[in-house]
């Protein structure tokens, strides 16, 4: 069952991001809820004019899932979020290549614990872990490269 | 690859340079790409290629394709990042041929594994309404995966028989029919096309593909254009499935087919003739069949 959100409940997740990431979003398109019955439940963004009149299956783009009131966005959830998030960790271009093919990272100082945006350069990758120096992957499987480095 | 006879027999009688066709499709395919202009831009996107010393050049017929002049491993960051989306050539051309608008609602009624889908939403600046339906299960994954990819945040995915898709409520400006299809056009990336091609999977596929575009013209409001494409050669599967429908339905005119960059040939009957053939020796590309019908008022 897909809802979509009041005004109040996006500006609450609005709130909830800036919180969490120190990212004040300004976004245009609707927020649609699924699974809220669930332990967790998923955002999507849709910006078309209007919803269709189809049985559908999935609508827009998964912005985000919300768990024990801590916000994960998907990667895309993340490109709209980070380019004005305060909590992100800036990689090389070697560390992103090396994310995007779903292996850890170990960054250079000791950073407090819990999730970050990732970003190298003007490129956002999505999120990761931080426990003290490294950053535990959370690329999705579906979105890794092929690609095999050595180990950094 | 091994001789299928009855494949040869059938296509010598097609094309007088059925020679010269073979020729072609045996030919290794050139890699392609799509500039996803929804999260990057080509100026982004050739300045990597260069960074990598990745030689390119500009698809004729599409402003943000690229052919990759190289074996470069193009699965790189940037390509999951969205960046770009890796397409061939002439597939690009069936939605540049329905050309959607902001403001269109549009469908593609046979929308796996997403390519044509993701270059309408980036037509469409993700505004207006697109549906994208696909029957399969398995395949309707990687349909959200490359639009979850793409950013294509207007998208609607379906998962329903494109056959008598009209009897839900919604009607469309546009619809896109990209139909499965004997796929002879694919053959240079998959050999094995040639092989499993029998005259009568091929009839069986005409009747399918009959069905679908009736649906798929049934969707469209007063007005509306449909366009009907397959990476294939049969008359069975191309003029053969538009004539059914331009006799079953009689406000159905078909359209002039212009495609700035391609050199194309005609359909092969009187009344397709407005419809297109895309050879694979005239333009270093797959096969392709287009044809453009619109609904009268």
């Amino acid at each position: 069952m897909i809802r979509k959100l009041k005004k109040e409940d996006a500006e609450e997740l609005f709130a909830e991001i800036d919180g969490q990431y120190g990212s004040k979003l300004v976004l245009e398109g609707m927020f649609l809820s699924k699974d809220e019955k669930r332990e967790s439940r998923k955002l999507f963004l849709y910006t078309g004019d209007a919803l269709p009149d189809v049985p559908a299956e999935w609508t827009g783009i998964h912005f985000c899932t919300i768990r024990d009131g801590v916000v994960f966005p998907s990667i895309e959830g993340a490109e709209a979020i980070g380019k004005t998030a305060s909590k992100a960790i800036e990689l090389s271009r070697e560390e992103a290549e090396y994310i995007m093919s779903g292996r850890d990272v170990v960054i250079g100082e000791e950073t407090q614990a819990g999730y970050y945006i990732l970003k190298a350069g003007d490129d956002i990758l999505g999120i990761g872990l931080v426990e003290g120096k490294k950053v535990i992957n959370q690329t999705p499987k579906s979105r890794r490269t092929r690609q095999q480095y050595r180990t950094i | 690859m091994g001789i299928n006879r009855e494949f040869e027999e059938y296509h010598r009688r097609l094309y007088p340079d059925y020679d010269k066709f073979m020729s072609a499709l045996r030919k290794p395919q050139k890699m392609s790409i799509r500039v996803n202009t929804l999260k990057s831009s080509k100026e982004i996107v050739e300045s990597f290629l260069k960074r990598n010393n990745v030689p390119y050049s500009v698809i004729p017929w599409c402003p943000d394709g690229l052919w990759i002049d190289s074996d470069y491993e193009l699965d790189t960051a940037e390509h999951q990042l969205g960046y770009y989306y890796i397409q061939n050539s002439s597939s690009m051309i069936p939605s540049i041929v329905l050309a959607p608008e902001p403001s269109d609602r549009v469908l593609d009624l046979c929308a796996a594994p997403g390519s044509k889908t993701t270059h309408l939403a980036q037509l469409m600046g993700n505004r207006g309404v697109l549906v994208a339906n696909e029957a399969s299960f398995v395949r309707v994954r990687a349909l959200v995966i490359n639009v979850q990819k793409a950013g294509a945040s207007n998208v609607t995915v379906t998962r329903r028989d494109g056959i008598g898709y009209e009897k839900y409520p919604q009607r469309f400006d546009k619809v896109l029919l990209d139909a499965p299809c004997s796929d002879v056009g694919t053959a240079r990336k998959n050999p094995g096309a040639i092989d499993r091609w029998t005259m009568d999977r091929v009839k069986k596929l005409s009747n399918l593909q009959k069905k679908l575009i009736t649906s798929a013209y049934n969707c469209l409001i007063p007005g509306g254009v449909l366009v009907y494409s397959t990476c294939t050669t049969s008359r069975e599967e191309n003029e053969d499935v538009v004539e059914h429908l331009l006799d079953e339905e009689k406000d159905a005119r078909i359209l002039d087919v212009e495609i700035p960059g391609v050199k194309t040939r005609c359909g092969l009957t009187e009344k397709t003739r407005n419809s297109v053939r895309i050879m694979p020796q005239d333009n270093d590309t797959e096969s392709y069949y287009i044809a453009k019908i619109q609904k009268e008022k």
